[in-house]
């Protein structure tokens, strides 16, 4: 992989790669200093990514990991997750409704969650979700069946409590 | 493709996301691979170097510009070297110093003279700071990456000064690693070691490797008189468990426990 070439897949899938983390770990600034500092240690290994079979794969899980190493630090040291880079970035206010969004999915389990990040954010089909979930697709599509009714319940929910 | 309105909201957020300049990424990767490359590479460049680039070689492995560098015990200047200033081959570690655990050997051994080397992650500049009138490097070949380096001092107060700052960079390799892009995961853990003289002390350090697991780098130093040696232990993969103390549950101690306890013994003798 080539400097443009990696210039193209951080342009073009940066943006939906933090949605994603974010809807895995429900903080947005944390989620895009995950997510660069896969794009970094992507950089740093390109032949590694050269091998992956999907590179925004390959970002995706490392962004992930870097998400609950850092949530498991923090936890431990009682202390907020650190900041690897010091890049100034441009972060929305966030709205109303991703936030209801994002709150409920954390409340699902971890495994629900994350099949349906797969499969409704990074657009993944259900035999590709099982592929990177180590799960056969019959799993898959009953976590996305479960997940998707209990996310609807929780939405209601909160919209219920909002009214009163 | 999922059109489901449900998750419009978080469709938004990727699409509110300004991705930014890509250059500062790809700068700090291209750092981290160098920095790896003279971690892991130095000993081989030093060694064809140091015959008459020990300046060359100490901008090559120095610290990137970035990192502030801890000052230097105090150096006496030009000392001239006389019969202890230099090591005896003796005194240099040998293969079978270093140990690990079942299934881990290390041969392929290789000793050299150098003047400035950084074998460790946590080091904060290259031992030519240290003042040392002679420095031996050790390497060998093994599935663990491991390397030592010996240190000649002109007398036991300019090697007990070198040992503290190898101590306090072992102590600080937190934030060094921190500063490098890679906080530790766990630890680092600052170990006491008994040996039969002089003094030994152990930190240990796991970072998170990105798609692999776990990075451990295991930093040891000991002095004798006016003798030291840092050690080093660089291994990826699960930990093993082991005990800190002789007579623990597991029956061994601690790998650099152990090699620590063997170098220093050779420098007792």
């Amino acid at each position: 992989m080539d400097s443009e070439e990696f210039d193209v897949l951080y342009r073009t899938s940066f943006g939906s790669l933090v949605a994603q983390v974010y809807a895995m770990c429900g903080n947005r600034a944390e989620a895009q200093d995950c997510v660069q500092e896969a794009f970094i240690r992507a950089w740093d290994k390109r032949h590694t990514l050269d091998r992956a079979s999907s590179p925004e794969g390959w970002l995706r899980t490392t962004a992930y990991r870097i998400a609950v190493s850092r949530w498991r630090r923090s936890r431990l040291a009682r202390r907020a997750p650190d900041r690897a880079l010091q890049q100034e970035r441009a972060v929305e206010p966030p709205d109303i409704e991703s936030v209801a969004l994002t709150r409920a999915l954390q409340r699902l389990p971890v495994e629900q969650r994350r099949v349906i990040v797969l499969h409704h954010l990074a657009d993944l089909p259900v035999a590709e979700v099982a592929r990177e979930v180590g799960a056969p697709e019959g799993t898959v599509k009953a976590r996305l069946s479960r997940g998707r009714a209990a996310l609807a319940h929780l939405l209601s929910e909160s919209e219920r409590s909002e009214h009163r | 493709m999922s059109t489901d309105p449900i998750f419009d909201p978080l469709r938004r957020v990727a699409e509110q996301t300004p991705a930014g300049d890509p250059a500062p990424l790809r700068r700090l990767g291209d750092r981290r691979r160098v920095h790896r490359r003279q971690v892991v590479g130095a000993v081989a460049v030093v060694a064809v170097l140091a015959a008459g680039a020990g300046v060359l070689v100490a901008q090559l492995i120095g610290p990137p510009p970035s990192r502030p560098i801890a000052p230097s015990p105090a150096v006496t200047a030009s000392p001239i070297p006389g019969p202890g200033d230099r090591l005896e081959d003796a005194e240099v570690p040998r293969a079978e110093d270093f140990e690990w655990g079942e299934g881990i050997t290390f041969d392929g051994y290789r000793a050299s003279v150098v003047d400035d080397v950084a074998i460790s992650r946590c080091q904060q500049a290259g031992t030519g700071s240290l003042g040392a009138t002679d420095t031996r490097l050790v390497e060998v070949s093994s599935d663990v990456t491991a390397a030592a380096v010996v240190m000649a001092f002109p007398d036991e107060a300019a090697a007990g000064r070198a040992w503290s700052t190898l101590q306090r960079w072992g102590e600080e390799c937190g934030s060094t690693l921190e500063q490098e892009g890679t906080p530790p995961v766990v630890g680092p853990t600052t170990l006491d070691v008994p040996v039969p003289r002089g003094r030994a002390g152990y930190v240990s350090v796991a970072v998170d490797a990105g798609d692999e697991p776990g990075l451990w780098v295991d930093y040891g130093t000991t002095q004798v008189g006016d003798r030291v040696v840092l050690a080093t232990f660089e291994s990826v993969g699960q930990d093993f468990s082991w005990d800190a103390e002789p007579g623990g549950p597991v029956g061994q101690t601690y790998p650099m426990i152990r090699t620590l306890q063997n170098m220093n013994e050779r420098l007792a003798r």
